[in-house]
């Protein structure tokens, strides 16, 4: 009997030991998918991540960019104010004043745009208008109630930020947008692997262990990534499906869809391309607008007018385009009306999209947050920060683990040399070239040609500059410089925009100019936030302890070899 | 309601509710349970705890724009996380510094 429950137990324990191996094996499998999809290209993932955090703010970027721009007077301080306008009918009002205002000024436009600008930064009497003549394009906002127009200087914008965020920037679109996709990729894998490779997601939810080095930074990595998991999840996969049509084009070519005729089909209603043009008169456009509205509203209360473009107009080619969108929703696409300019008839009309086309425009609008009033804008916002925090946390984590095993800390091997310096470059380096471009945005003389493009050149320049820095200093003394730089470019953006325009700390809390108001002190906490940074980078020495650590390793090193 | 109203509504019950599952959490519980008796009571403040965040999650329903609303509650969700979470590192670093 006991021979018997011996040959049995063998094989049971083998088996339990092989069954413990695996699952063991798994994890430590996961451990590596999880450091070097995350570290291979983490630094562009941090540049597309804090690109794509600050573009929550694009239009209030672009407000404040263009400080010339006075902002719009409004009777309540509370940006919401414009959501519960209950005149809802009066709204395409002010486009019908833009357009007897370019029917004065630019009767023989191509083209005129007029849309309504983002209900953050301006309000419904305040229209931004593109219009273009031969082949200059005229950009400018309108103030319908005032008749003013104001003209902004030459800049990048907010946009700029937007662009990299997906464009990268100085190469090809689409090679650009495969880059970016192909990193996304890499980081949701990245993001499932860390879920399978951390054991106490629960037990240390809360958790954040003081002054223990590796598992600090550990902990703080944690932080990051655990607490906003739903966000970092939802903003990966929506980021993909975004321009899943790029990356996954077979379904289109199984489904025998000739992409240039469907662009053809869409754009042609759009495109002011006709060449032989007779002067005829147009349609009161104003009745139209009324129109296409209370009839969107009939199918959803929240519908309003965002823009009207009006191609070839006051020609016999002329044609009236009214976009709409419902507030508050989240798909980003809306209805639109396209109406013969001379008689006023109904050309073209949306249709309710398929299904599968809504549930890819719901993933757009949750990625991009534009239905995001203020308080759910600046939650994306804190979210966003908090997916850099993962990305930088994490890239220097990778150093940290691996700098308790070197054998001479002043001479590390190439590859962690390389990441140190990268990471350097990009997490103290990416933000200097940001400020430096808000910096540029007020220091460059207005009459300058090719202003913004030589805010975005200025940007790459600091950015080279600072990675340049890196080379040239000790690793240390460069996480230092650079960012106290930041600090201190941070720390100085408010007083720099006070001597520069007239739209100062006082003067915005004196005319009540929220935007501005709230850009002085978001600059003022950031300066906060990398002077801690930089102070714990700079006056936090390595403990004694580990001091010993390492010389102990070293030593037993050197007597090993 | 309005909806700024409810979506400061949505944060302070998320927020309750994280507290309250903070307090009973295992690596916390210790540093609650002298000042705070219902805490040693077994498990009824952990389950206040997701009741709060249920509730916050029904509230969305409250309004008709459920699908905004749902988006607010997960953002509020993980921002009241955070804070509880960054009170409690302020907190364990003054105590780190008084010993």
């Amino acid at each position: 009997m006991s021979d018997s429950t011996k040959t049995q137990s063998v094989p049971m324990t083998k088996r339990q030991q092989k069954d413990k191996t695996k699952v063991k094996g798994y994890r430590l499998l996961m451990s590596d998918v999880h450091t070097w999809f995350g570290l291979l290209l983490g630094w562009l993932l941090f540049t597309i991540f804090l690109m794509g955090t600050v573009s929550y703010f694009n239009n209030e970027l672009t407000a404040w960019m263009q400080p010339e721009i006075t902002a719009v007077s409004k009777p309540s301080a509370l940006p919401l104010s414009s959501q519960n306008s209950p005149n809802k009918a009066q709204t395409s009002e002010p486009f019908g004043v833009a357009i007897a205002h370019l029917q004065a000024t630019q009767a023989n436009a191509k083209n005129w745009f007029i849309t309504k600008g983002p209900t953050s930064t301006s309000n419904e009497q305040r229209l931004h208008i593109t219009t273009s003549a031969d082949d200059e394009r005229l950009r400018y906002q309108f103030d319908t109630q005032t008749q003013t127009a104001y003209m902004p200087r030459d800049t990048a914008g907010g946009n700029f930020f937007y662009r990299m965020h997906f464009d990268l920037h100085y190469m090809s679109v689409i090679w650009a947008r495969i880059i970016v996709g192909i990193a996304s990729m890499m980081m949701l894998i990245a993001i499932i692997a860390g879920v399978i490779v951390h054991k106490k997601i629960f037990t240390d939810f809360f958790t954040f262990r003081w002054g223990k080095g590796q598992r600090s930074w550990l902990d703080a990595h944690n932080a990051f990534s655990v607490l906003p998991l739903p966000f970092h999840i939802m903003i990966t996969f929506t980021g993909i499906i975004t321009l899943i049509a790029l990356y996954m084009p077979w379904g289109g070519k199984v489904a025998n869809i000739d992409t240039e005729q469907l662009f053809e089909g869409i754009y042609s209603y759009r495109a002011a391309d006709a060449t032989e043009l007779q002067p005829a008169p147009m349609v009161d456009i104003s009745p139209l607008l009324t129109t296409a509205q209370s009839e969107w509203q009939k199918l959803n209360p929240n519908y309003v007018i965002t823009s009207v473009s009006i191609n070839h107009p006051n020609t016999d080619h002329s044609k009236i385009i009214v976009d709409g969108k419902a507030d508050h929703q989240i798909s980003t696409i809306g209805a639109f009306r396209i109406y013969d300019g001379q008689t006023g008839d109904i050309l073209e009309q949306s249709k309710p999209p398929p299904l599968a086309v809504t549930t890819h425009t719901v993933m757009i609008g949750l990625h991009a947050g534009r239905f995001a009033d203020y308080w759910l804008r600046w939650m994306y916002f804190l979210l966003g920060g908090a997916g850099c925090g993962m990305i930088a946390t994490g890239l220097v984590l990778w150093t940290v683990k691996r700098r308790r095993q070197l054998l001479d800390m002043d001479k590390p091997y190439l590859g962690f040399w390389l990441v140190e310096k990268l990471n350097i470059a990009t997490l103290a380096g990416l933000p200097l070239a940001m400020v430096g471009l808000l910096w540029l945005n007020r220091l460059l003389p207005l009459e300058m040609t090719a202003r913004a493009k030589w805010e975005i050149d200025g940007f790459f320049i600091i950015w080279a500059g600072s990675f340049i820095l890196t080379l040239l200093l000790s690793s240390r003394h460069a996480w230092r410089v650079l960012l106290s730089l930041v600090t201190l470019s941070l720390l100085f953006t408010p007083l720099l925009n006070s001597l520069t325009t007239e739209r100062g700390f006082l003067q915005s809390v004196l005319s009540g100019d929220a935007l501005f108001i709230s850009f002085d002190i978001a600059f003022f906490i950031l300066a906060l936030l990398f002077a801690y940074i930089t102070y714990a980078v700079s006056f936090k020495k390595m403990s004694p302890k580990q001091k010993t650590k390492s010389k102990r390793r070293v030593a037993s090193q050197i007597e090993i070899s | 309601m309005s909806n700024l109203v409810l979506s400061e509504l949505l944060f302070l019950v998320n927020l309750l509710g994280m507290i309250a599952l903070m307090i009973t959490s295992k690596r916390h519980k210790d540093k609650f349970q002298h000042k705070l008796p219902l805490v040693s009571k077994g498990q009824g403040l952990r389950w206040l705890g997701f009741t709060l965040l249920a509730i916050a999650f029904l509230l969305t329903y409250s309004s008709y724009q459920i699908g905004y609303f749902v988006v607010v509650w997960f953002g509020s969700l993980t921002v009241a996380a955070g804070l509880v979470y960054l009170i409690m590192m302020v907190y364990e670093q003054l105590v780190r510094v008084k010993y």
